[in-house]
Protein backbone atom coordinates (compact mmCIF):
# COMPACT_ATOMS: atom_id res chain seq x y z
CA UNK A 1 0.00 0.00 0.00
CA UNK A 2 1.26 3.19 -1.01
CA UNK A 3 2.16 6.11 1.78
CA UNK A 4 -1.13 8.28 0.38
CA UNK A 5 -3.45 5.61 0.65
CA UNK A 6 -2.31 4.61 3.91
CA UNK A 7 -2.71 7.99 5.05
CA UNK A 8 -6.11 7.96 4.07
CA UNK A 9 -6.91 4.61 5.40
CA UNK A 10 -5.30 5.82 8.33
CA UNK A 11 -7.50 8.90 8.51
CA UNK A 12 -11.10 7.03 7.98
CA UNK A 13 -9.76 4.47 11.08
CA UNK A 14 -9.33 7.60 13.27
CA UNK A 15 -12.45 9.32 12.38
CA UNK A 16 -14.37 5.89 13.00
CA UNK A 17 -12.54 5.10 16.34
CA UNK A 18 -13.07 8.60 17.58
CA UNK A 19 -16.62 8.74 16.36
CA UNK A 20 -17.60 5.02 18.18
CA UNK A 21 -15.60 6.15 21.38
CA UNK A 22 -17.18 9.54 22.02
CA UNK A 23 -20.69 7.19 21.03
CA UNK A 24 -20.23 4.97 23.72
CA UNK A 25 -21.29 6.41 26.86
CA UNK A 26 -23.81 4.03 28.87
CA UNK A 27 -27.85 4.10 27.80
CA UNK A 28 -29.70 5.97 30.36
CA UNK A 29 -32.16 3.89 32.22
CA UNK A 30 -34.16 6.66 33.89
CA UNK A 31 -35.67 9.75 32.26
CA UNK A 32 -37.44 12.36 33.92
CA UNK A 33 -39.66 15.19 32.35
CA UNK A 34 -39.94 18.12 34.33
CA UNK A 35 -42.16 21.04 35.06
CA UNK A 36 -42.63 23.61 38.08
CA UNK A 37 -44.44 26.26 39.46
CA UNK A 38 -44.19 29.35 41.76
CA UNK A 39 -46.61 29.39 44.49
CA UNK A 40 -46.52 31.43 47.14
CA UNK A 41 -45.63 30.87 51.00
CA UNK A 42 -46.10 29.31 53.79
CA UNK A 43 -48.45 26.97 51.93
CA UNK A 44 -49.34 25.33 48.48
CA UNK A 45 -51.81 22.83 47.57
CA UNK A 46 -50.90 21.34 44.00
CA UNK A 47 -52.73 18.61 41.60
CA UNK A 48 -50.35 16.48 39.52
CA UNK A 49 -51.21 14.50 36.92
CA UNK A 50 -48.68 12.51 35.25
CA UNK A 51 -48.05 9.21 32.73
CA UNK A 52 -44.85 8.07 34.68
CA UNK A 53 -43.42 5.44 37.15
CA UNK A 54 -42.60 7.95 40.05
CA UNK A 55 -43.39 11.60 40.96
CA UNK A 56 -40.35 13.58 42.30
CA UNK A 57 -40.97 16.82 43.71
CA UNK A 58 -38.17 19.55 45.03
CA UNK A 59 -37.60 22.77 45.89
CA UNK A 60 -34.92 24.56 48.39
CA UNK A 61 -37.59 26.28 50.59
CA UNK A 62 -40.24 23.24 50.54
CA UNK A 63 -40.53 22.10 54.33
CA UNK A 64 -42.70 19.37 54.14
CA UNK A 65 -45.23 17.47 51.44
CA UNK A 66 -48.25 15.41 52.73
CA UNK A 67 -50.02 13.36 49.41
CA UNK A 68 -53.17 12.43 49.16
CA UNK A 69 -52.02 9.19 49.09
CA UNK A 70 -50.72 9.44 52.53
CA UNK A 71 -47.21 9.43 51.79
CA UNK A 72 -46.08 12.39 54.38
CA UNK A 73 -41.97 13.96 54.00
CA UNK A 74 -40.20 16.33 55.68
CA UNK A 75 -37.26 18.41 54.38
CA UNK A 76 -35.25 16.19 57.70
CA UNK A 77 -36.50 13.24 55.95
CA UNK A 78 -34.57 10.52 54.20
CA UNK A 79 -35.85 8.74 51.26
CA UNK A 80 -39.34 8.15 50.92
CA UNK A 81 -39.79 5.01 50.00
CA UNK A 82 -36.83 2.48 50.60
CA UNK A 83 -37.71 -0.09 47.18
CA UNK A 84 -38.87 0.51 43.68
CA UNK A 85 -37.72 3.48 41.75
CA UNK A 86 -37.64 6.30 44.01
CA UNK A 87 -35.05 4.17 46.11
CA UNK A 88 -33.11 3.12 42.90
CA UNK A 89 -33.11 6.75 41.30
CA UNK A 90 -34.08 9.25 43.90
CA UNK A 91 -32.28 7.75 47.54
CA UNK A 92 -31.21 11.22 48.23
CA UNK A 93 -33.62 13.17 50.67
CA UNK A 94 -36.41 14.48 48.26
CA UNK A 95 -39.92 14.18 48.03
CA UNK A 96 -40.40 10.98 45.81
CA UNK A 97 -43.21 8.29 45.41
CA UNK A 98 -44.04 5.68 42.88
CA UNK A 99 -46.82 6.07 40.42
CA UNK A 100 -49.25 2.99 40.83
CA UNK A 101 -49.87 1.78 37.43
CA UNK A 102 -47.75 4.31 35.69
CA UNK A 103 -50.75 6.81 35.18
CA UNK A 104 -52.21 8.90 38.00
CA UNK A 105 -53.38 12.14 39.68
CA UNK A 106 -52.35 13.47 42.88
CA UNK A 107 -53.00 15.89 45.40
CA UNK A 108 -50.12 17.50 47.80
CA UNK A 109 -49.75 20.15 50.58
CA UNK A 110 -46.75 21.31 50.67
CA UNK A 111 -45.45 23.53 53.20
CA UNK A 112 -42.93 26.40 51.96
CA UNK A 113 -40.57 27.99 54.54
CA UNK A 114 -42.00 31.61 55.17
CA UNK A 115 -38.98 33.58 54.76
CA UNK A 116 -38.24 33.02 51.83
CA UNK A 117 -36.33 35.65 50.19
CA UNK A 118 -38.57 36.26 47.22
CA UNK A 119 -42.23 36.16 47.38
CA UNK A 120 -42.99 33.27 45.62
CA UNK A 121 -41.58 29.92 46.11
CA UNK A 122 -40.11 27.52 42.86
CA UNK A 123 -41.58 24.33 42.97
CA UNK A 124 -40.60 21.57 40.65
CA UNK A 125 -42.20 17.96 39.73
CA UNK A 126 -40.25 15.64 37.92
CA UNK A 127 -42.24 12.95 36.49
CA UNK A 128 -39.62 9.64 36.22
CA UNK A 129 -39.89 6.67 33.86
CA UNK A 130 -38.26 4.35 32.69
CA UNK A 131 -36.78 3.94 28.58
CA UNK A 132 -40.05 2.40 27.57
CA UNK A 133 -42.02 5.75 28.24
CA UNK A 134 -39.93 7.66 25.63
CA UNK A 135 -41.97 5.79 23.19
CA UNK A 136 -45.27 6.02 24.92
CA UNK A 137 -46.81 8.40 27.38
CA UNK A 138 -44.83 10.02 29.75
CA UNK A 139 -45.65 13.50 30.83
CA UNK A 140 -46.38 15.69 33.81
CA UNK A 141 -48.77 18.64 34.73
CA UNK A 142 -49.49 20.99 37.24
CA UNK A 143 -52.65 22.68 38.95
CA UNK A 144 -52.09 24.62 41.27
CA UNK A 145 -55.67 24.80 43.77
CA UNK A 146 -57.08 27.53 45.60
CA UNK B 1 4.93 -0.28 10.67
CA UNK B 2 4.90 3.39 11.49
CA UNK B 3 3.08 3.88 14.85
CA UNK B 4 0.16 6.06 13.57
CA UNK B 5 -0.61 3.06 11.54
CA UNK B 6 -0.86 0.83 14.70
CA UNK B 7 -4.96 1.90 14.24
CA UNK B 8 -4.55 0.04 11.47
CA UNK B 9 -3.93 -3.24 12.70
CA UNK B 10 -6.46 -5.96 12.03
CA UNK B 11 -6.82 -7.08 15.07
CA UNK B 12 -7.10 -2.86 15.99
CA UNK B 13 -9.56 -2.18 13.77
CA UNK B 14 -11.55 -5.66 14.84
CA UNK B 15 -11.61 -3.75 18.36
CA UNK B 16 -13.14 -1.07 16.54
CA UNK B 17 -15.73 -2.78 15.11
CA UNK B 18 -16.32 -4.76 18.28
CA UNK B 19 -17.18 -1.91 20.30
CA UNK B 20 -19.47 -0.71 17.66
CA UNK B 21 -21.71 -3.92 17.60
CA UNK B 22 -21.66 -4.30 21.15
CA UNK B 23 -22.51 -0.53 21.69
CA UNK B 24 -25.64 -0.48 19.04
CA UNK B 25 -26.75 -3.92 18.71
CA UNK B 26 -25.84 -6.21 21.77
CA UNK B 27 -26.04 -4.03 24.81
CA UNK B 28 -29.95 -3.88 23.64
CA UNK B 29 -30.24 -6.99 22.53
CA UNK B 30 -28.53 -9.19 25.38
CA UNK B 31 -28.04 -6.73 28.54
CA UNK B 32 -25.68 -8.24 30.72
CA UNK B 33 -22.47 -8.96 32.24
CA UNK B 34 -20.92 -9.85 28.85
CA UNK B 35 -21.73 -6.82 26.61
CA UNK B 36 -21.66 -4.91 29.65
CA UNK B 37 -17.85 -5.42 29.56
CA UNK B 38 -17.21 -5.80 25.90
CA UNK B 39 -16.64 -2.20 24.73
CA UNK B 40 -14.37 -1.67 27.73
CA UNK B 41 -12.09 -4.80 26.48
CA UNK B 42 -12.49 -3.50 22.95
CA UNK B 43 -12.23 0.18 23.59
CA UNK B 44 -8.65 -0.29 25.93
CA UNK B 45 -7.26 -2.29 23.46
CA UNK B 46 -7.46 0.27 20.05
CA UNK B 47 -8.08 3.70 21.82
CA UNK B 48 -3.79 3.92 22.51
CA UNK B 49 -3.55 3.31 19.10
CA UNK B 50 -6.30 6.09 18.35
CA UNK B 51 -4.57 8.29 20.60
CA UNK B 52 -1.20 7.54 19.04
CA UNK B 53 -2.20 7.96 15.62
CA UNK B 54 -3.60 11.19 16.31
CA UNK B 55 -0.08 12.81 18.30
CA UNK B 56 2.07 10.99 15.40
CA UNK B 57 0.64 12.84 12.65
CA UNK B 58 0.25 16.19 14.48
CA UNK B 59 3.72 15.57 16.00
CA UNK B 60 5.81 12.77 14.16
CA UNK B 61 7.94 12.41 16.97
CA UNK B 62 5.67 10.84 19.21
CA UNK B 63 5.96 7.71 16.37
CA UNK B 64 8.44 5.86 18.78
CA UNK B 65 7.41 3.20 21.42
CA UNK B 66 7.91 4.76 24.25
CA UNK B 67 5.47 7.68 22.56
CA UNK B 68 3.08 4.01 22.33
CA UNK B 69 3.80 3.17 26.12
CA UNK B 70 2.67 7.24 27.11
CA UNK B 71 -0.51 6.48 25.49
CA UNK B 72 -1.09 2.92 26.67
CA UNK B 73 -0.41 4.50 29.92
CA UNK B 74 -2.65 7.61 29.73
CA UNK B 75 -5.46 5.37 28.65
CA UNK B 76 -5.10 3.25 31.55
CA UNK B 77 -5.19 5.87 34.03
CA UNK B 78 -8.10 7.70 32.67
CA UNK B 79 -10.32 5.14 32.40
CA UNK B 80 -9.53 4.06 35.61
CA UNK B 81 -10.01 7.37 37.32
CA UNK B 82 -12.95 7.69 35.64
CA UNK B 83 -14.61 4.05 37.16
CA UNK B 84 -13.45 4.78 40.42
CA UNK B 85 -14.05 8.51 40.70
CA UNK B 86 -17.47 10.29 40.87
CA UNK B 87 -16.14 13.57 39.99
CA UNK B 88 -13.69 12.46 36.90
CA UNK B 89 -16.86 10.26 35.59
CA UNK B 90 -18.91 13.62 35.64
CA UNK B 91 -16.18 15.82 34.37
CA UNK B 92 -15.75 12.93 31.37
CA UNK B 93 -19.68 13.27 30.97
CA UNK B 94 -19.06 17.04 30.88
CA UNK B 95 -16.45 16.68 28.28
CA UNK B 96 -17.95 14.28 25.90
CA UNK B 97 -21.30 15.94 25.73
CA UNK B 98 -19.33 19.05 25.08
CA UNK B 99 -16.85 17.83 22.30
CA UNK B 100 -20.66 16.70 20.96
CA UNK B 101 -22.14 20.06 21.11
CA UNK B 102 -18.72 21.22 19.29
CA UNK B 103 -19.71 19.40 16.51
CA UNK B 104 -23.29 20.49 16.75
CA UNK B 105 -24.80 17.77 17.58
CA UNK B 106 -26.97 16.93 21.36
CA UNK B 107 -26.77 13.72 22.88
CA UNK B 108 -27.13 12.86 26.26
CA UNK B 109 -24.17 11.46 27.62
CA UNK B 110 -24.24 8.93 30.73
CA UNK B 111 -21.35 6.98 32.06
CA UNK B 112 -21.77 4.81 35.46
CA UNK B 113 -18.94 4.83 37.20
CA UNK B 114 -17.59 1.00 38.04
CA UNK B 115 -14.62 -0.65 39.28
CA UNK B 116 -15.56 -3.35 37.96
CA UNK B 117 -14.44 -2.68 34.55
CA UNK B 118 -10.77 -2.06 35.97
CA UNK B 119 -10.78 -5.90 35.35
CA UNK B 120 -10.23 -4.76 31.21
CA UNK B 121 -6.95 -3.02 32.26
CA UNK B 122 -5.00 -5.66 30.86
CA UNK B 123 -6.21 -5.15 27.75
CA UNK B 124 -4.16 -1.42 27.08
CA UNK B 125 -0.94 -3.56 28.36
CA UNK B 126 -2.23 -6.18 25.24
CA UNK B 127 -2.30 -2.70 23.29
CA UNK B 128 1.42 -1.92 24.17
CA UNK B 129 3.08 -5.94 23.76
CA UNK B 130 1.14 -6.16 20.04
CA UNK B 131 1.65 -2.59 19.28
CA UNK B 132 5.25 -2.61 20.56
CA UNK B 133 6.24 -5.68 18.74
CA UNK B 134 4.98 -4.10 15.04
CA UNK B 135 6.89 -0.90 15.78
CA UNK B 136 10.09 -2.75 16.47
CA UNK B 137 9.78 -5.92 14.20
CA UNK B 138 9.71 -2.74 11.10
CA UNK B 139 12.89 -1.36 13.21
CA UNK B 140 14.77 -4.55 12.67
CA UNK B 141 13.33 -5.43 9.25
CA UNK B 142 14.69 -1.72 8.08
CA UNK B 143 17.91 -2.27 10.18
CA UNK B 144 18.68 -5.62 8.62
CA UNK B 145 18.18 -4.31 5.19
CA UNK B 146 20.75 -1.32 5.92
CA UNK B 147 23.45 -3.79 7.07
Amino acid sequence: MNERKTAVWRFLAVGVAGYFSLATSSEPDWYVHAAHVDVPPPTARIKVTLDAEAVIILGPEVLSIQSSSGVAWTAEDGPTQSDGHCARYHEVGTFCEEVPGGSGSFEYEVLVRPEAPSTTARIEVWAGGLPERLSTNFGVNIEVLP
Amino acid sequence: MKAADLILLPSSLFAVALLALNDHVLKAQFPGFVSGKLSDFSGLYFFPFFLLSIAATVWPRAGSKRALGVACLLTALVFSCVNLCPDASELYEHLVAGIWHELGRTRPVVHVADGEDLIALPMAGLAYWVGSRRIRDQAGFWNRTTL
